[in-house]
């Protein structure tokens, strides 16, 4: 936040203008003129109302505002309709200001502006056009049997994406600006009687002392609003999905759309959530909590399989029998480097395999997967570097940590695996047990926007708990669509 | 400011933590002794034996052996560290090999200590006694088994599940030393080349050496003694021809189920019990016999051999003054007064107490062959 | 006073704090005394420390919305009180060492026998530092998680018990009612933690199930108890049941699963996390007790220097288990206080009901 509020100064072009609108025409487009110097898409267009009876100029961005709409919608009803308060056009969406700072902000939204001679006020109208994109599936949290749309770049289509979820009255949208001079304002959607009054206070409080001017992306709103800076869990989930977004809605949550953003931030989060994805609901119930357990086991073993494997190296060897004990004996005997190391280096390598993997075209991806896993794995034992166990161990990890759903989540769980192996490779398995209290201290101790963030592990009085480690049958699950209460 | 106490917090304690870490210490840098043998010489000296794996690839041989002279387990292992390269380590014994001239000796059962009060010492060691040296078995090296200690250890674990043997931990051992109800056995192993298991060694109630069994009649002992079943094969040999060996009449049949009844009174100043078994039997094989056309005659024969031999095999340890089976537990449980006197030495007072087996049999299976 | 604890929590920070390592050895201490009989004395024990949490309860009854240390103001007015308060503060803070130490101790034994102990309680610190700044609400889900993480242990005894050996607990009484009367000495003070009502009573929302509540965690704890007790017994047998120091854990050392084991060595560092609700609720209530006393804006400040001089105090001490044990014999000296204390709470409230009582007469 710091970092943001220094800067503010230097580069903002767009000093707030406290001035009114004057009534004089020339007066408001030389100001308007003034704040945009250099600014080559902006348009002016004299327009004569009314038999050239009152001037009137027509200000927007070109590019950013419909142009189609404003030559067919408003200039010709303004130029031949009867002169009224408000001028007559076929925009149904606009609002009168004497502000001229919201003149700027409707500008810079691809609204249209009309000044009128005389007149200290001015009209803006909707019409925001511009680049935008179809709607598409979410890359990045594919499912195979939910539905295959996703958010876009613009609050207005997100909102509206939800409104076809849930078709219902009870779907409310609030505006909550943020602090700063950009006027920034997210939505906060959510269901009326089912999300939770103090949730919905606490969060506009913190998103409204939130200062929003070079936000580019939720996930910056997210990281400003969150209750623990110093986590390594995402506390907060942001989904690219709207029936997901659906479906946290229906459970008492608050959506919130961030304009530009192709992901809502769903408020509060829980650790279940992350866990939680849609095809859990298009499966049958066995197999959705089967592939849940699966998850839960998979987090552990990312957590403390390599740790584990270092006590057990370098402390602990008593707990495994003597038939495996010998042929680790056995592999380990020529490797010259400390097992903390040997893990470090292989983790770190796969962590490397897997940042390269992201930005890279999927063709050569692949290619560095091949290169990556084979290769240097088998290289590397050959050459007596590391262990057989610790590749296998290390592959494992790796393929545990993709089955977790939710990225964020998945990458908190990954930083997680080091100081556990740091702390196993100091104190063997008493090391793992203090880490792991540690761990569950934390998690027990983390709140999100006041609400209690490891439901998990208190599932008995938790109203949810039939939809957590398990999922219950809809039919018996019906009754709870409330969120946990404590 | 809060930040900057807090790291300094978490710096302190982490400088604490890295400091003090000295149990760390690699598996490869390990040696672990996975058996270990104690053993008399001529002079009536203690030889502890220790036979380690040994993990590198180069050396071809892939168990070292040693032995040295001590006067205890821990002064043995002062003088092993002279000779071994890696740091010693009892967590992984599998097999504890005591040699029978040992046993016999009082309070030979004090050397094992160290492997009581070691935290770190395995608890799940199986115990054995070697009828002759251990030394023999120790530097037997067979080229057609796996390492040594994980071939006797497995055997005796098969040997249990067979019932063969029954595995003796040192949890076994000291728990049936210090009983004041039940005298202890050991699994005992001959050696003339090969390894083989031969029934049992029976101690006393001081947990001196007190008498020997055979196989048989080690498997009698777990039948009495109501051990958890999983396949007891039993032969019994009704009568044998000396011309013609295929004539043997016998039965082969799997003790299936047992179920064990003890009553335990006193009367005239000794403990009388009273015990019913019976077992449900699965014939496997039966030679020059049909146990399907003469089902009751074969199951009154076979009790009546099968009562013969319990009997003669409490007989004896009667007459050893020893109680390995635990009748002792039924004393304690249901004639506390009278026990209690006797508590001191109860091996002796069971030598004394009358008791009658009660054996019945039932076929519950005959195989698929009728004839 | 803002923050509630729902009735299972409530529950399990009780039965949390009565969980200490005491069971670790207790089936050998009672197996000494009272032999097979044993176990009986742990059912006079729950009764007793049931009926010391129902007077506890009745007597913090009179002013639901107050702190303890509030209440023991009213009752023994402001010098008195503090009094009492630095008591409690001294007790708890006395407990909660002794039995992190005695945690580390048991680490340093079994498991990490050259590791100092100064280190070994530096990283229980790390743990307990992070729970024990979140308030009443944190304590309350930790002790629930870690409940429900940890019960499975209690199984796990079973696992090597043989079928014959319920012989062992015959006959009944065997040596007469005295043993069992003298045990009962021990297993009273195992149930100690029940103490902890004092405190967490006023955060509790609902109030109707305070009673029930403080009896089921006795219960529970009483039911781990006596399971543990027979399975250890089951397993040891009279006569070798008095061999080790903590016969639980010799237990566990015995079980062998085809993949793991030394069971042992693993439980017991689970363990620690029965034990750390003890401790960790104790560290936070001896910082709210302090606050009452030194003048302190927020009570959680007070943690960070307490742990530090743990660290520092291990560091300048010498300890060993003879040290130890008289730490213990000092806190189960305390905790004997404690219940003399509830009895003379309940007798002050009810003077102190009568009193009022007797005024609204007289007006």
């Amino acid at each position: 936040m710091r970092f943001f509020k220094d800067r503010k100064n230097v580069t903002d072009p767009k000093r707030p203008l406290e001035g009114k609108i004057s009534s004089s025409l020339q007066v408001n487009i030389f100001n308007i003129k003034q704040v945009f110097t250099l600014t080559p898409n902006l348009i002016f267009r004299d327009i004569k109302l009314l038999d050239r009876q009152i001037d009137g100029t027509l200000v927007y961005l070109q590019d950013l505002a419909d142009v189609k709409k404003i030559e067919k919608h408003i200039i010709p009803p303004l130029c031949t309709g009867e002169f009224d308060q408000p001028p007559h056009t076929s925009i149904a969406d606009f609002k009168k200001t004497s502000a001229l700072q919201e003149t700027i902000n409707g500008l810079l939204k691809g609204n249209t502006i009309l000044f009128l001679q005389e007149h200290n006020e001015a009209y803006i109208y909707n019409t925001v056009g511009g680049p935008s994109r179809t709607i598409e599936d979410s890359i990045f949290e594919t499912t195979l049997k939910g539905s295959h749309l996703g958010f876009g770049e613009t609050t207005d289509q997100n909102i509206a994406l939800l409104q076809q979820f849930i078709p219902s009255p009870k779907l409310k949208a609030a505006e909550v600006k943020m602090e700063g001079d950009l006027n920034r304002h997210v939505y906060l959607v959510y269901l009326e009687g089912t999300a939770k009054e103090e949730q919905l206070t606490e969060l506009t409080k913190r998103i409204k002392r939130t200062n929003g001017d070079q936000f580019i992306n939720i996930g910056q709103l997210a990281e400003c609003i969150e209750d623990n800076h110093w986590s390594p869990f995402p506390q907060f989930r942001l989904t690219e999905r709207p029936d997901q977004a659906a479906i946290d809605l229906f459970k008492g949550k608050i959506c919130v759309v961030l304009d530009r953003s192709p992901s809502a931030l769903i408020a509060p989060g829980s650790i279940m959530s992350f866990f939680q994805s849609v095809d859990d609901y298009t499966t049958r119930w066995m197999l959705a909590s089967f592939v849940r357990i699966l998850r839960f086991v998979a987090v552990l073993i990312s957590i403390f399989l390599p740790a584990l494997y270092i006590s057990i190296v370098s402390f602990n060897y008593e707990i495994i029998p003597i038939r495996l004990l010998i042929t680790i004996g056995e592999s380990r005997a020529e490797i010259p480097f400390d097992p903390l190391i040997e893990a470090l280096l292989m983790e770190i390598t796969l962590e490397m395999l897997r940042e390269a993997g992201i930005r890279l075209p999927a063709p050569v991806g692949q290619t560095v997967g091949i290169v990556g896993g084979i290769v240097i794995g088998q290289a590397a034992v050959e050459a007596g570097i590391v262990s057989n166990f610790m590749v296998i161990i290390v592959s494992l990890t790796a393929i545990s940590s993709f089955i977790i759903p939710n990225y964020d989540m998945s990458l908190g769980i990954r930083l997680m695996r080091f100081p556990m192996m740091i702390i196993a490779s100091l104190f063997g398995i008493v090391g793992i047990a203090v880490g792991f209290m540690t761990l569950i201290g934390h998690i027990v101790k983390l709140e999100s926007i006041g609400s209690p963030y490891g439901t998990l592990l208190n599932p008995i009085h938790s109203s949810d708990f039939k939809d957590s480690l398990f999922r219950f049958p809809l039919w018996k699950a019906g009754k709870s669509k409330q969120s946990s209460k404590d | 400011m809060k930040t900057k106490r807090y790291l300094l917090f978490s710096f302190c304690i982490s400088a604490l933590l890295l400091s003090g870490c000295n149990d760390k210490t690699n598996i490869e840098d390990i040696t672990m002794t996975l058996m270990l043998g104690i053993d008399l010489n001529e002079d009536n000296e203690m030889i502890i034996y220790s036979s380690n794996p040994v993990f590198d690839k180069e050396v071809s041989d892939k168990n070292e052996e040693y032995s040295v002279k001590a006067s205890s387990l821990r002064e043995g292992r002062g003088e092993l560290d002279s000779l071994l390269s890696g740091t010693i380590s009892k967590g992984k014994m599998q097999v504890l090999l005591i040699g029978k001239k040992v046993i016999q000796h009082e309070d030979w059962f004090e050397l094992l200590d160290s492997l009581y009060r070691d935290s770190f010492s395995s608890i799940n060691c199986k115990v054995i006694i070697v009828e002759e040296s251990v030394a023999d078995v120790i530097y037997s090296s067979p080229s057609d088994k796996i390492r040594l200690p994980l071939h006797i250890s497995k055997l005796v674990e098969t040997g249990d599940k067979r019932h063969i043997t029954r595995e003796t931990t040192l949890h076994n051992l000291q728990s049936d030393y210090y009983s004041k109800t039940k005298t202890g056995s050991v699994p005992r192993i001959t050696f003339n080349d090969t390894i083989n298991l031969s029934g049992f060694t029976l101690l006393d109630h001081n947990g001196i050496y007190a008498a020997d069994i055979n196989q048989y009649e080690g498997e009698l002992l777990q039948l009495l003694s109501n051990t958890k079943l999983e396949q007891l094969f039993l032969t019994t040999k009704f009568s044998t021809d000396d011309t013609n060996p295929f004539q043997t009449k016998l039965l082969s049949y799997n003790v299936g189920d047992l179920k064990r009844k003890v009553k335990v009174t006193y009367e005239n100043g000794q403990f009388v019990f009273k015990t019913d078994y019976s077992l449900a039997i699965y014939i496997k094989e039966a030679l020059n016999e049909n146990p399907y056309k003469d089902r009751e005659k074969m199951e009154k024969e076979l009790k009546e051999k099968l009562t013969a031999d319990f009997n003669k095999l409490v007989k004896s340890f009667q007459d050893n003054g020893i109680d390995p089976v635990g009748f002792g537990e039924y004393a304690r449980a249901f004639q506390y007064k009278h026990w209690k006197k006797v508590s001191d030495n109860w091996g002796d007072a069971f030598g004394k107490s009358n008791i009658t087996i009660d054996v019945s049999v039932r076929i519950k299976d005959e195989g698929l062959n009728m004839r | 006073m803002n923050e509630k604890l729902t009735t299972s929590q409530y529950i399990f920070l009780i039965h949390g704090a009565q969980m200490g390592v005491g069971i670790l050895s207790l089936p050998r201490e009672l197996g000494e005394i009272a032999g097979s009989d044993g176990w009986i004395a742990i059912l006079i024990g729950w009764v007793l420390a049931s009926l010391t949490s129902i007077l506890i309860i009745k007597a913090l009854e009179r002013y639901p919305g107050k702190t303890a240390e509030e209440i023991f103001k009213l009752y023994f007015g402001n010098i008195l009180g503090k009094l009492v308060i630095i008591y409690f503060a001294s007790y708890l803070v006395f407990f909660s060492y002794t039995l992190m130490l005695s945690m580390v101790m048991l680490l340093k034994s079994w498991i990490l026998p050259g590791t100092s102990v100064t280190t070994l309680l530096s990283l229980l610190v790390i743990p307990t530092f992070i729970v024990s700044r979140g308030k009443v609400k944190v304590l309350g889900r930790y002790a629930e998680s870690t409940f429900l993480l940890t019960f499975w242990i209690l199984f796990l005894l079973y696992i090597p018990v043989d079928k014959n050996d319920w012989l062992y607990f015959l006959p009944f009484f065997k040596d007469g009612f005295t043993p069992i009367i003298e045990s009962s000495k021990t297993t009273v003070f195992s149930f100690l933690g029940f103490e902890i009502i004092f405190f967490i009573y006023p955060y509790l929302g609902n109030k109707k199930n305070a009673l029930k509540g403080a009896i089921a965690a006795n219960t529970i704890t009483m039911v781990i108890y006596v399971s543990a007790a027979i399975a250890c017994y089951l397993f040891y047998g009279p006569d070798t049941i008095g061999n080790y120091f903590e016969p639980v854990l010799n237990q566990l050392s015995n079980i062998r699963f085809r993949y793991v084991e030394r069971i042992d060595v693993i439980l017991l560092p689970v363990y620690m996390f029965v034990v750390s609700t003890t401790w960790i609720p104790y560290v936070y209530f001896t910082a709210t007790s302090l606050s009452h006393i030194v003048k302190i804006k927020r009570c959680e400040n007070i943690i960070l220097p307490i742990l530090i001089s743990f660290i520092i105090v291990t560091f300048i001490m010498n300890q060993d288990w003879e040290l130890l044990n008289k730490m213990k014999n000092g806190v189960t000296f305390m905790g004997a206080i404690i219940y003399v204390f509830a009895f003379l709470l309940y007798g002050l409230s009810l003077f102190h009901s009568q009193k009022e009582k007797g005024e609204q007469l007289e007006n």
